[in-house]
Formats: C-alpha cells, sequence, structure tokens
C-alpha cells in the first residue's frame, strides 16, 4: 500500500469548514454560557465550578475555528487509481479506506451554499454498503473527479 | 393430473360479472371461449370435452370467479400448474410451446388469432395466464368483463403481450392476467378491519361500561356496536377482496388494490427479490379445520426496506402461490417446497426436537426474559398496592427478613429458572420446524420455522455477502454455534428485521464446515486464524476498564468526600466474621466490576483473530459471544483501516471491512491487529490486478 493518496484537497476547504466551525461555535459559545450564568447565580457554584462551562466552550470553539481546519485538510488525501479509490482522513484517528470501482454504484456532486461561494464541491460515491465523500474539491476538479469515476466503474465489472 | 375439472366447474358461476360475460360469450361461439377460459384444463385432453360440456351446462360465467373459486382446491391449482408442464405432451402439441399451442389453439377457437399468439405465452408461463384466457385475447372481449370493471384495464396490460404474439413463444410471456385473491382474503381482510376498529373502540367502550355500570341499554348499545362492526367489516373484506387483483405482464408484477382510492403497485420481475409464503395463525387454522390451505405471499424487491414488505397477498392458496412463484421466478418449475411432488428441493438440514431444546436452553436470551420479568414485575406491584394490604405484605416482608439473604437468593433463582423457560418458550416458537433446503437449481435457499406462524423465506444464494458463525458464551464450551447470513437489499421478512437471516439456529462447530459446503459453497472455508501480538492485550483490557476507572474514580470521589464512607457503618455481610471497614463498599464492588471488566477485555482479545482462507477475510471476535465472520473477497464493499495515535505509537491498526447487508451495510472488524498485516491484508483484499 502506498503510504499516501497523491491528492490534496483544495486549500479553500480551511476558510470553508472556519465558516461552518464558527456557525457551529455560536450555539456552543452560547450554552456554554448559560450554564456558567446558572452555575454562578442560581446554584452558586463557586468560581472555579461555574468558569468551566464557558471556558470549556470557549476552548472547543478556538480549537474547532483555528486547529481542527488546517489539521484535517493537511491530513485530507484521495486518489483515483485505476482500480480504487483511495482516501485518507482524521486527525485523530486516522482513517485509510479502499473503495473497489467495481463497487460503486452511482457518483454525485454536490455543493451547499457556503461550498458555492467558495466554488467548491463534494463528490459523493455510492456503494451497496453506504456512501464515501470526497469533499471540498474545486468545482471543476469535483466534476473531473466525477466523471473519472464514473468511467473507470464502467469499465470494471468484476474484483 | 389431479385436475377435475366438473369440480371446477360448478363453482364457477359468480352471479355478478355473468352478464357481460354472456355478451361476450355470445360474440365468441362459446365454444371458443371456454377454450380460452380453460386453457389448463385443455391441457388435459379429456378436459376439453368436458370443459365444452360445462360450458354449455353453465351460463357462460366469469372465468374470474371461477379461478378464485376453483382456488378452494389445493388440487386445481396443481392441475393447472401440471398441465403447463405436461401440457407439451399433453396437448399433443408436441412442439416445445407445446402449451402455448395448447392455448393458441383455444384461442383460435376463439377466432382472434393474434390473440392467440399472446395467450399461448400465457399459458406456457404460468399456471395462472393459462387459465385467464380473458387475459389471452386483447380485447378482452367476454374475458374482461368477466373481470369486473377494471377487467377493461387489464386487457392492456395483455394487449401489448399480444403485439408481441409474434414472439409468443419466447417471450416466455408473461402476460397477464389479472387474478383475484383466494375468497378466504374476505375473511383476513375483515378480521383485520375489525380488529383495528375494535382496538381503537376497544379503551373508550370499556371506559363506558365500568363508568356507567351495566344497564340493559348500555348493553344493547354495545351488542348493536359489535353487530355495525361486523357487518361493517364483512362488507369491506368483500369489497376490498373485490378490489385487489394481481398479475404478472410485460415483464412486471402487478398488484391493483384499494376500494375507495385505487392502487395500482408495478414491481419489475428484475427487481423482486424473493417471494416468500407466510402461513399465519389463522391460516393455520383454517387449514387445520378445513381442506383449505391458503397462505400469504410477500413479494420483497431489492430496493426496499428490510421491514416493509412491497407487496403482500392476504390469501392465496398454495398453489396459487406456487404459480405465481414460478411466474415470477421466470417459470422455474418446482422451484420451493410447494411442489414437492415434482422436482423437490434437497432438505439439507432440519432442526430436531432436541436440538431446538438445547438451542432454547443455551440461547442466552435469558438475560432480555429477565428484564421481561423485571417489567412485569412493576406490573406486580401496583397489583400488590391496590389490592392487598400494606400490613399483610410488611407482616410476610418481618417473618422473612431473617432469612433476607437466603430469600433473595431463591428469588433470584426462581427468577432465574423462570427466565430461562421464558427463553426456551421463545426460541421453540422462532425455530420449531426449522428446514433448510436447496431448490432443484441450486440457486436459491428455502428456510421454513415458526410454530405458531410459520414462516418462509427464500434466499437466492448469490445475494449472500457474508456469514457469521456465533458462539454464544453457554454454546461454544459445547462447541455450538449458530449461523447467519447476510445478504444484499433482502429483509428476510418480519421477524429478521434488517439485515441477517438465521441459516440455521444451532449447529456443530465442526460440521458448519461441510453445512456451508451444502449451502453457501463461498463461504466454506477452513481458516487458520492468527491471532493478536501480544501488545495488543493490554489495549484490550485497557478499552473494557477505562470507562469503570473513570466512573468509580468520581463515585469514590464522592463517596469518600461526602461522609457517606462514614456515616454508612461497617459492611458485616450478614457473614459470621470480622466486620469489614466501611471502605469495603466502595472497594469490594469495584474490585469486583473491574476484574470482571478486565476479564472481559482479555476474553476479547483471545477470541480476536483473522485469517485469509481462499479468497475470503476471516475475522473473529467477541463482545459477549464469538462471533467469526467469512467475506469473500469479491463481496467487499469497502475496506479501511484506522489507527489512533496510542496504536500508531505501539504499530498496531484497526482493520474494517464493509459488505452490503440489507439496504445498508455490515461491518466486519478486527481491533489492533499487526499494523504491518493490516497494510498486506487491504491491499490483497482489493481488486486483483487482470
Amino acid at each position: 500500500m502506498k503510504s499516501e493518496p497523491s491528492e490534496r484537497l483544495d486549500p479553500k476547504a480551511k476558510t470553508v469548514w472556519r465558516i461552518s466551525n464558527v456557525l457551529w461555535a455560536v450555539p456552543l459559545l452560547g450554552a456554554g454560557a448559560f450554564a456558567s450564568w446558572f452555575a454562578r447565580s442560581v446554584v452558586g457554584a463557586p468560581l472555579l465550578v461555574w468558569v468551566l462551562p464557558i471556558l470549556g466552550a470557549a476552548f472547543l470553539a478556538i480549537l474547532s475555528i483555528f486547529v481542527v481546519p488546517s489539521l484535517s485538510w493537511r491530513r485530507w488525501r484521495y486518489e483515483i487509481r485505476p482500480d480504487e479509490v483511495d482516501l485518507q482522513r482524521g486527525i485523530f484517528w486516522i482513517t485509510r479506506t479502499l473503495v473497489p470501482l467495481a463497487r460503486i454504484q452511482h457518483v454525485d456532486t454536490q455543493n451547499g451554499p457556503l461550498q458555492r461561494r467558495f466554488g467548491l464541491s463534494t463528490v459523493v460515491f455510492y456503494t451497496a454498503a453506504g456512501a464515501n465523500r470526497i469533499p471540498e474539491l474545486s468545482a471543476p476538479i469535483a466534476a473531473e473527479v466525477r466523471d473519472r469515476i464514473a468511467e473507470l466503474t464502467r469499465d470494471q465489472d468484476e474484483l | 393430473m389431479n385436475s377435475d375439472p366438473e369440480e371446477k366447474r360448478p363453482k364457477e358461476s359468480e352471479p355478478e360479472e355473468a352478464s357481460p360475460e354472456g355478451s361476450g360469450s355470445g360474440e365468441a361461439p362459446s365454444g371458443g371461449d371456454s377454450g380460452l377460459g380453460s386453457p389448463e384444463w385443455k391441457v388435459s385432453e379429456p378436459g376439453d370435452v368436458r370443459r365444452n360440456e360445462g360450458r354449455s351446462d353453465e351460463p357462460r360465467s366469469n372465468p374470474g370467479s371461477e379461478r378464485f373459486e376453483s382456488g378452494d382446491e389445493a388440487s386445481d391449482g396443481r392441475a393447472k400448474t401440471g398441465g403447463e408442464a405436461s401440457s407439451g405432451s399433453d396437448a399433443g402439441s408436441g412442439s416445445p410451446g407445446s402449451e402455448s399451442v395448447a392455448s393458441a389453439s383455444d384461442a383460435g377457437g376463439e377466432s382472434e388469432s393474434p390473440d392467440s399468439g399472446e395467450a399461448a405465452p400465457d399459458g406456457g408461463v404460468g399456471s395462472g395466464e393459462g387459465r385467464w384466457p380473458e387475459g389471452s385475447d386483447p380485447e378482452g372481449s367476454d374475458v374482461e368483463s368477466g373481470m369486473r370493471d377494471a377487467g377493461a384495464e387489464y386487457g392492456a396490460p395483455d394487449a401489448a403481450p399480444g403485439d408481441g404474439s409474434d414472439s409468443d413463444g419466447s417471450s416466455s410471456g408473461r402476460e397477464a392476467s389479472p387474478r383475484r385473491l383466494h375468497p378466504s382474503s374476505m375473511l383476513f381482510e375483515a378480521l383485520k378491519t375489525a380488529r383495528s376498529w375494535a382496538s381503537a373502540a376497544a379503551i373508550p367502550g370499556i371506559a363506558v361500561l365500568f363508568g356507567s355500570g351495566l344497564s340493559v341499554w348500555v348493553i344493547a348499545l354495545v351488542l348493536f356496536g359489535i353487530s355495525v362492526l361486523l357487518v361493517v367489516s364483512a362488507v369491506w373484506g368483500f369489497l376490498s377482496w373485490r378490489a385487489t387483483s394481481y398479475w404478472v405482464s410485460g415483464g412486471a408484477f402487478h398488484l391493483r388494490s384499494g376500494v375507495l382510492q385505487k392502487n395500482e403497485r408495478t414491481i419489475p420481475l428484475d427487481h423482486v427479490q424473493s417471494v416468500d409464503t407466510v402461513q399465519g395463525f389463522v391460516q393455520r387454522i383454517i387449514g387445520s379445520v378445513s381442506r383449505l390451505k391458503v397462505v400469504e405471499v410477500r413479494i420483497e424487491t431489492a430496493g426496499g426496506a428490510a421491514t416493509e414488505t412491497d407487496a403482500s397477498l392476504a390469501a392465496l392458496t398454495r398453489d396459487d402461490a406456487a404459480s405465481l412463484r414460478r411466474e415470477v421466478e421466470g417459470a422455474r418449475r418446482g422451484t420451493f417446497g410447494v411442489e414437492e411432488e415434482e422436482v423437490g428441493p434437497t432438505v439439507i438440514r432440519k432442526l430436531t426436537t432436541r436440538e431446538l431444546l438445547i438451542a432454547g436452553a443455551t440461547s442466552g436470551q435469558i438475560g432480555a426474559a429477565a428484564a421481561l420479568i423485571g417489567v412485569g414485575s412493576q406490573f406486580f406491584d401496583d397489583f400488590i398496592d391496590s389490592f392487598l394490604s400494606r400490613n399483610f405484605v410488611e407482616g410476610i416482608a418481618a417473618s422473612i427478613a431473617p432469612y433476607a439473604f437466603l430469600a433473595v437468593a431463591l428469588i433470584v433463582f426462581a427468577v432465574g429458572l423462570f427466565a430461562w423457560f421464558l427463553a426456551i418458550a421463545g426460541t421453540v416458537v422462532a425455530y420449531s420446524g426449522f428446514t433448510i433446503s436447496r431448490s432443484a437449481d441450486g440457486k436459491y435457499l428455502n428456510i421454513k420455522r415458526g410454530f405458531i406462524r410459520r414462516y418462509e423465506a427464500t434466499i437466492p444464494i448469490s445475494r449472500i455477502q457474508a456469514v457469521r458463525i456465533t458462539e454464544g458464551l453457554l454454546r461454544q464450551p459445547f462447541g455450538l454455534a449458530m449461523l447467519r447470513v447476510e445478504s444484499a437489499g433482502y429483509g428476510g421478512g418480519t421477524e429478521d428485521v434488517g439485515v441477517s437471516t438465521t441459516l440455521f439456529p444451532l449447529i456443530p462447530r465442526r460440521q458448519i464446515r461441510s453445512f456451508l459446503e451444502e449451502t453457501a459453497p463461498e463461504f466454506a472455508v477452513e481458516p487458520d486464524l492468527t491471532p493478536l501480538p501480544k501488545r495488543a492485550a493490554r489495549r484490550y483490557i485497557f478499552r473494557a476498564t477505562a470507562p469503570w476507572i473513570i466512573i468509580f474514580t468520581v463515585a469514590g470521589m464522592v463517596f469518600f468526600t461526602s461522609g457517606l464512607s462514614v456515616s454508612v457503618g461497617p459492611l458485616s455481610l450478614g457473614l459470621p466474621g470480622v466486620p469489614l471497614p466501611p471502605t469495603a463498599y466502595f472497594a469490594i464492588p469495584a474490585a469486583v466490576i473491574l476484574f470482571l471488566a478486565a476479564l472481559y477485555g482479555w476474553a476479547g482479545y483471545r477470541a480476536a483473530g483473522w485469517a485469509m482462507a481462499e479468497d475470503c477475510f476471516v475475522s473473529r471476535s467477541r463482545t459477549l459471544a464469538r462471533t467469526t465472520a467469512i467475506a469473500p473477497r469479491k463481496r467487499l464493499q469497502s475496506r479501511n483501516i484506522v489507527r489512533s495515535p496510542f496504536q500508531r505509537r505501539v504499530r498496531l491498526a484497526t482493520l474494517r471491512t464493509r459488505v452490503a447487508s440489507g439496504s445498508g451495510g455490515a461491518t466486519f472488524e478486527v481491533v489492533d491487529m499487526e499494523s504491518s498485516s493490516a497494510r498486506e491484508i487491504i491491499e490483497r483484499l482489493g481488486p486483483r490486478k487482470p
């Protein structure tokens, strides 16, 4: 097995992930603030206790906005080999996935509003045992990857 | 064959459609009609004659009705099927397409030659069609009209084949003759309606009864309500029977149903995954008190959700079911048990009564059963509260207090025993009469089982994706296991919701290979498992104990800081000897649980292993039961390797493979195998370079 798949995601992926994580971080911070307020005013917990929720939320928010996207991007790699699709992802748990082209039933590209703003697309390919995705490719590359997979899939019937 | 045309005859007449038919017959010489009407009879030569006579005797009743009626007799269906089968010879046409020929001849009689062409294929295919001449003629003059209103539409599907008349013989022509369910389906439908209404009305009804007391008026009202319910259900049952019909045409199965809202469902035959027959409780009772053998038929497709049946026919005679199955499954003959006397399926293995009881006793469902008893005891508590005086109960409690330990032990034992019997009973109900057989063409497995509800399932062997061998805690010491299969897009039916189907409930481990050889040879391997490296053991034990360590750390902090440890006093356990310090309240359970958790982790490590055997990937793991999964390389949908930082440090990895199962997938994994082997194996499991 090759040490790593060759292709990377579009660098703009980091920005998209950051923005979408900001959207997640807001309610998280809100919840943390509420919990802290609750602990302080209603329960009357000491300082050391009531700061914990808000600090925790802030920590997670910072992590998910400033650290996770770039780590994740650095790990994410893919490669469309002649007979398989090879994916690698994961910050803590590194997952390497191999999907034979002969098993792929169909391929989609999808993009959400945020992705569209940045001209990115996600390639999703389906097997009988579920879907796999290559996120945040620039739209033309995504289309190319999709067509490539579709074409190779046609060629391969058996393993 | 056994067909007795005469018998059928008398039944045929149904009042409703008689008139239109009559007209139809008027157009075509009645003889012609009859020919159409009953190709199968035609098959048996003597039959022809009779049939003609029959015709004349009876006002040309609508064939449709007759057909249904005829359903009563188990024999008749067979007759027709036999008819087709043998028709070649019988018909004397002699040509391979003989059946079709026969029908063609009929058709000819009828006068519409093109029709006849179509007719032919029908006859060939399915018994059923042969029967319905109407189907054969596109115009469907008499016939369709015979088929009540819907008839006209039916005509259409038939018509299509009609064009195909040229290709008649080859077409294997599934064209259509809409068929109705067996009339007893009225009963089922009525029962269903009555039941749903009754259950909706039951609670308010009972409330009213108890609330207002039993006056004459109330009783009268209730009786009135019940009789209205019965009448309405009966009418509804009749209407829905009348509105329901099915046929196979143009390469698809069609089901029309719905009293108020008409519904027509079309399932392409290619998509049909299985045709299962189920004999429900009511059907069995009917079967036992009369000669009437009816079954429910379910047609499942590959795409359908596992839990939902794509098309269900409430009542067909066994023979109709068999012929439908044959049509749907491509005119194969004697595919399954239903037609044993023709080309029997091979019975591969039957669960003996002894095995059944052993399976129950070792099923490991005791936990579930005990939980059930626990829930039940809640009600029992309420019962005690409301009906027995508190004093009485407390008196009993006080009197047994000195023997509390013994009493608790006894109760636990009794509950355990009861749960065990429940578990056995559950197994008996589910697996009684478990029989697995292989169709004559070797392409399908057929499983029958069940005590109250007779369940029958068909698994296409080519769809089996993986086999799981499960050795329960109580079974492994005796070398026993249960076999399950994962199959793609096949729900298995109602009880085995989802993905996997029991292939056989109890089998000695050393017989598994030969059993698989006969059922699913692709999976018959003799794996030589590679155990995990020693350094994986620590990780297994750590994973099992870590959550408990966290829990006990927190609990210990609470216990020792809150002063609870002081207030509880020494622990005596009721045993003679030294009282233990209060810390024991915490330490003993913690130690026991941690020990058990570590043991669990160790057992998981010991059980885990993997192998490449022939072209299959074999992985073994243990939760409580030890499970061995066998998945051929060619069936793998995807594979992955996952490594956490801790695993990376000690060069271990988790290898996962996924196969299709039901409408989703199933995962088999080996946790903490040697990283280098994982990388090697994941490559070997890939597509072979040409």
